[in-house]
């Protein structure tokens, strides 16, 4: 197998939608009516009849024992429908499921409080004006207890989160691939630097929300939630529950208004919301969380890390070895996303070609809220420090770092590479994307350019300084699933593990043919604004030969989809083309099968051909509303079809030894090439990204403008990262970012004109070539900015330690200079 | 014509003291009993059952609520139900009665500028507002008017291509 | 983020507002309610009544004439923004208006409610504070006037008593003759619709602005968010004054704003940077009001 050659890509979009095919094509996206003319039913409108209201009293202590929760005017007013404090609950339910063993967290504190924000009692009444009336009237005692916010203080363990478990390190590895120290002894230079990567989240512009209702008859629950991942995390919510998974059923809305990973832990919220129900015989309770909820201390906090970085290094300019180590602040609890701190092992050396690393982090637990998954999932912090570390050793040997870079990237004749971490990058030209990034902004660089010499230099006199970089950066895709649970198994027991005990999860696509031959094709997973609808569709009616119009898209709830991954780690595009092909095919057995019978003759005499079944002689022909009819007279077996489509690694063998060890396997290596435009106003430290460059490569582009967008909206998160957004909290532990005045969110004001270009480099491991590339200019943007900066500020030795790289800390680097 | 819908929620105000206003939502006259704590975007979204409302921060900064009282465009979540009595107040569902789409919804549609979809109610109110005002508007004026509204998914590169599409389009009609 | 109960009365006139005001108890005045609805809704403030004075349009006006120009405290920041009177006249105001959050923002949010509020990194204040504002204040007693720098006690603490209502901010034009005067508004907004980390209100006038090297004849600098209260430097302006303008003074005048300033720190902002931005902010509105004076 060699790496396929990339293909430049015209980006206008063919708006013919009578074509042979309609995967590829820029098909306009069937979520949008409804979404524009207010129609949409997001999980916020969701009311149903005698629906009540759950808010939830949330404490202002970073660390404290409850001493005692006075609830009794607000249970006596006659307002009240409900009042459950921890105690309650502990009497009825169970803990929420930790994403480390030795840890109970009560989906209310019962003892302690651990974070601000941290639930203590939910009320239930008809309004939530009502609620927060009654909220008011509840009285806590707390005795307070210090707090720790420093996750590097935390380590030390003087102060202790959780007795039970004795430590705030719950998890922690270390991984030596090749001859790490004979690297570090023998390389010509050894540079070690520190970097710090802040609290950020995805901040979706919709909140959590959840109607739950309880039916007393079946013993069941029905749980609308915008959860992401509701096939994967439903044991979060039915474990808490004390169900079983068939009595818990969680559905999604088919609009969720963004969730980018952060979604994924509102467990807490769905439970207390089905146990309100359950508590009120059936009534249906639903809850909203706010903004300062969501800010302060909804559980969805992401990365916050302290980088130690060690680079070893020829005169030359070879990277020998590389030694990466970290504290990643999870706060209170280790959620699911405890293995953020593993996926950067899938892109551990990024572009370059390097044997010799060492790895190793420490999960540490603190006084804040909870971390849990945001579009990236780990790996933008680790190619914020390498690239950061790369910086530094150019500079050090006085070289230009394009030139450090180029001699160090993986080449194409490499390809498919494997990591020293065993991951492997299917396919890419890295030097070609280098080369191509470098070319595209030459012409900046001339007359009237943002880069023309003399403005650059005049600018400079003005105290503006102007820099770009160039940086390529692989988005690993498509996530196996068997790899997740790594830091919840037995590690010393995988170095002889079985191949055959890998357990991966399919993704499931089902569909019915309809009376009116309407196709209903039935997602398993959930979507929050990439348009899988619309993917769905176009790829389906490729598979059935069928128009896009002719196939409606639906989504399982819990209870009737498989246990599946769904919608994270850039899988969607990969897993449903695949699942796609295969029911695609099914769908034609089956009517085949059912026209054969009702002709009685062999299925070799009949042929599914564009939406219909045909006799091979021409002498008959059943179209699908025909078939659906002949069907339901048999019961409704055949004019349907079921498909689990295996995660495509799995069929690999090179990815066996990454399987065995439960070391992340992604099996596409998407890669953007980007070069931001920076200016730094020394005097005040602001940083205005002037124009954005940005060669991009998914593979083959199912939806090229959903490509578009998603390149665009990650790149957008990326500058956020980059220079806005932080969660940080004071030495006491109280947060200071809970508004949006505060958790500053890039708008017009804040990103410039992005040039992107895309070339199509098809993955030789996917069915379609596809590559997952959902997450990408989150993961590549921050690394690509702060090394832009540094570019900038190159006269004044400065290379940015940490992100965001706000005015304060520009100025604090330059201020001495 | 006015076609008139009362609401009365006074169940759920039990004994709290409301007050009555009466306003026209969508060329519909609404008339509606109601707290002098509830606030617009809340009377809007589930008094009136205009889903297009939506809230996003409640503190005046994501947009997602924004709408026309009285032709000027404000947040709804910082204005009370019963400040509006007498006025008149234009959502996104009134831009489109039989389904059909605005030119400014058509090129959000067009130009792929919406993914999730939370926040694009507001950037429609606030892009019609915009084109009502300065049918051609510069990339710096698009710029200082969205500015008012957050969106988290599209990076606003397709919003400004639907603005300046639609500002074709109502130059074309 | 749902506000408590309350009575919600709404006067047509100043003199209803006030009798309101003196009448009841534990009661808030509502204007734009871009800063009030925060609070309350987080119920940081739980009043028992809003008298909204929206109805209040006696109090919805910019007029200037030779002396002064008067602006109604219900006016709002889109009125400022786009005042023809005050673009020739005070030009100042109209760029510290379109600065505050976004447009949307703009359209509710009152100069009344900005001085009453008094957030020490409000744009007005800062304004007010450097241009010799004067509000004027009805309470049921009557009405009176206090100049800006009185007004502005301590952190959000003023001279207005509960049971008054302002009524109008007033500019004496004495001291800005518009063809001999150049003022700037500037400051650090890190995005849109946050508050600025620091801004500074300046006004320069000189003695002949087609001279070679005309003397500064009147100084102002106001900052927001140096310190807990809108601050004016006197002794920048002494310095600058009597002199011409020269790139050297302005090095000694941001080095004073450096040391002048009494800035706490925030978030993203600590106090030697704050005093940074003081020093780099001051220099920058200065020079452009001097190059504004002088076109």
């Amino acid at each position: 197998m060699s790496g396929s050659k990339a293909s430049p890509v015209d980006t206008e979009i063919d708006e013919e939608t009578n074509e042979e095919t309609f995967t590829g094509k820029g098909l306009d996206r069937v979520e949008d009516h409804r979404i524009l003319t207010g129609r949409a039913e997001y999980i916020h409108d969701i009311t149903p009849e005698d629906c009540l209201e759950m808010g939830l009293l949330r404490t202002t202590h970073a660390h404290a024992e409850i001493v005692e929760v006075d609830a009794v005017a607000a249970e006596e007013h006659p307002d009240c429908d409900l009042v459950l404090t921890g105690e309650d609950i502990a009497e009825h339910y169970n803990p929420m499921p930790c994403g480390l063993p030795g840890i109970s967290e009560w989906s209310l504190a019962k003892d302690r409080v651990h974070f601000v924000g941290e639930p203590v009692a939910l009320v239930v009444a008809s309004d939530r004006y009502v609620v927060e009336d009654l909220i008011d009237l509840i009285d806590v005692e707390y005795d307070t207890l210090e707090a720790v916010s420093d996750p590097l203080v935390a380590r030390t363990d003087d102060t202790v989160l959780h007795e039970e478990l004795g430590t705030n390190v719950p998890d922690d590895d270390e991984f030596v691939f090749g001859d790490v120290s004979d690297a570090f002894d023998e390389a010509d230079n050894v540079i070690e630097n520190q970097y710090s990567w802040g609290r950020i989240s995805g901040v979706p512009l919709e909140t959590a929300g959840v109607v739950a209702s309880y039916d007393a008859e079946t013993d069941t629950f029905d749980i609308d939630c915008n959860i992401q991942l509701h096939t994967l995390v439903d044991d979060t919510v039915y474990e808490t529950l004390g169900y079983d998974a068939d009595d818990v059923a969680l559905n999604v809305p088919p609009d969720v208004g963004g969730s980018f990973g952060t979604k994924i832990a509102l467990h807490r919220y769905c439970a207390l919301a089905a146990m309100a129900s359950h508590q009120l015989d059936g009534q249906p309770v639903k809850y909203v969380e706010d903004r300062i909820e969501n800010l302060q201390g909804g559980d969805m906090h992401s990365s916050d890390r302290e980088y130690l970085v060690r680079i070893a290094y020829d005169d030359d300019g070879t990277i020998r070895g590389l030694d990466i180590n970290f504290v990643d602040d999870y706060g209170a609890y280790p959620r699911y996303p405890v293995n953020q701190v593993l996926k950067p092992l899938s892109v551990l050396t990024n572009a370059y070609d390097v044997d010799a690393v060492r790895y190793s982090y420490e999960l540490v637990l603190t006084n804040k809220t909870s971390q849990t998954a945001y579009r990236g999932f780990g790996v933008d912090p680790h190619l914020y420090a390498l690239e950061s570390v790369v910086d530094e050793a150019a500079y050090d040997l006085s070289m230009d770092p394009y030139d450090f870079r180029w001699g160090n990237l993986i080449q194409p004749e490499q390809m498919p590479y494997k990591l020293p971490s065993k991951n492997i990058y299917d396919s890419g030209d890295f030097p070609e994307a280098q080369a191509r990034i470098k070319e595209l902004v030459e012409e900046e660089r001339t007359e009237g350019g943002l880069l023309d010499p003399e403005i650059v230099e005049q600018r400079r006199e003005n105290g503006k300084y102007r820099g770009v970089s160039y940086t390529v950066h692989i988005e690993p895709g498509v996530s196996g699933a068997d790899w997740t649970d790594r830091q919840r198994s037995d590690r010393d027991a995988l170095d002889d593990r079985d191949r055959a005990d890998v357990d991966e999860l399919p993704e499931h696509l089902r569909c019915e043919v309809g009376d009116d031959g309407t196709v209903t094709v039935y997602l398993a997973t959930d979507s929050s604004g990439q348009g899988h609808q619309t993917i769905a569709k176009q790829l389906l009616a490729d598979e059935l030969g069928i128009l896009p119009s002719e196939i409606e898209v639906e989504y399982l709830d819990s209870v009737e989809a498989p246990t599946e991954y769904g919608s994270a780690a850039s899988r969607m595009a990969v897993m449903l083309s695949g699942a796609a092909q295969g029911l695609g095919e099914t769908l034609a057995d089956n009517l085949e099968l059912l026209a054969a019978d009702h002709w009685n003759v062999e299925t070799s005499a009949v042929a599914y051909q564009d939406g219909a079944v045909e006799m091979i002689d021409g002498n008959d022909r059943l179209t699908r509303s025909e078939l659906a009819e002949i069907d339901a007279n048999f019961g409704d077996r055949l004019a349907q079809a079921s498909y689990n489509y295996q995660h495509p690694a799995t069929d690999v063998a090179a990815f066996d030894e990454a399987f065995v060890r439960k070391y992340p396997v992604y099996p596409t290596a998407a890669f953007a090439a980007n070069a931001p435009i920076v200016e730094v106003d020394i005097e005040t430290g602001e940083v205005e990204i002037l124009k954005l460059y940005s060669l991009r490569d998914c593979g083959t582009q199912l939806n090229p403008t959903i490509v578009e967008g998603q390149a665009q909206g990650g790149l957008a998160q990326g500058i956020g990262a980059a220079l806005l957004e932080e969660f940080p909290y004071d030495e006491s532990g109280q947060p200071q970012a809970v508004t949006l005045f505060d958790y500053l969110l890039p708008s017009t004001k804040n990103i410039p004109e992005m040039q992107i270009e895309h070339s199509e480099t098809p993955s030789p491991f996917t069915e379609t070539g596809a590559k997952g590339t959902g997450e990408g200019g989150m993961i590549d943007g921050p690394a690509s900015i702060a090394t832009a900066i540094n570019r900038a500020l190159e006269p004044m030795d400065v290379v940015v330690d940490r992100i965001p790289a706000t005015p304060n800390r520009i100025r604090d680097y330059v201020r001495d200079e | 014509m006015y076609i008139s819908m009362s609401i009365n929620n006074s169940d759920a105000n039990r004994d709290r003291p409301t007050q009555e206003v009466s306003l026209a939502v969508n060329d519909e006259e609404v008339t509606a009993d109601i707290e002098p704590r509830l606030k617009l975007s809340d009377f809007l979204r589930n008094d009136v059952d205009l889903n297009s409302v939506r809230i996003g921060c409640e503190h005046g900064v994501c947009g997602a609520c924004t709408i026309s009282v009285d032709g000027d465009l404000v947040k709804s979540c910082m204005m009370y139900a019963v400040q509006t009595d007498g006025s008149e107040i234009e959502t996104v569902e009134g831009l489109s009665d039989d389904g059909s789409l605005d030119p400014v919804q058509e090129a959000f549609h067009e130009e792929h500028a919406l993914q999730c979809g939370f926040c694009t109610s507001g950037f429609i109110m606030s892009t019609r507002a915009l084109l009502q005002d300065n049918p051609d508007p510069s990339r710096e004026e698009i710029t200082e008017q969205l500015s008012s509204n957050i969106c988290r998914c599209t990076g606003y590169q397709n919003i400004y291509e639907a603005v300046e599409t639609a500002a074709e389009k109502m130059e074309n009609d | 983020m749902k506000p408590s109960p309350f009575e919600y009365h709404r006067p047509s006139t100043v003199e209803e507002a006030v009798d309101l005001l003196a009448d009841l108890s534990d009661a808030e005045l509502m204007a734009g309610n871009q800063s009030l609805s925060i609070i309350m809704s987080n119920r940081l403030a739980t009043p028992d009544h809003i008298i909204d004075i929206n109805g209040l349009d006696e109090l919805q006006y910019i007029d200037s004439d030779g002396d002064a120009v008067e602006i109604g405290a219900l006016s709002r920041h889109c009125d400022l923004e786009t005042s023809e009177i005050l673009r020739e006249a005070f030009p100042i105001l109209p760029e510290a208006a379109e600065q505050i959050a976004g447009p949307v923002v703009r359209n509710r949010g009152t100069i009344g409610g900005s001085i009453g509020e008094a957030d020490p990194a409000g744009n007005y204040p800062c304004v007010a504070v450097a241009l010799d504002g004067e509000v004027e204040i009805a309470s049921s007693d009557g009405r009176r006037t206090i100049g800006a720098e009185e007004y502005f006690i301590a952190y959000m603490l003023t001279d207005l008593e509960e049971d008054e209502l302002i009524t109008d901010i007033r500019f004496s034009r004495d001291a800005f003759p518009i063809s001999r005067t150049g003022m700037a508004f500037l400051g650090q907004k890190r995005a849109a619709q946050t508050w600025p980390t620091l801004s500074v209100a300046s006004s320069i006038r000189v003695d002949d602005p087609t001279a070679d090297a005309p003397t500064v004849e009147d100084v102002r600098i106001g900052l927001a968010n140096a310190a807990d209260v809108p601050i004016r430097i006197e002794a920048i302006e002494d310095e600058l004054e009597g002199e011409p303008f020269t790139e050297a003074a302005l090095d000694t005048v941001g080095e004073m704003a450096y040391e002048n300033v009494e800035p706490q720190d925030e978030m993203h902002a600590d106090e030697r940077y704050k005093r940074e931005l003081a020093r780099e902010y001051t220099k920058r509105a200065l020079n452009t009001a001097n190059s504004r004076a002088n076109t």
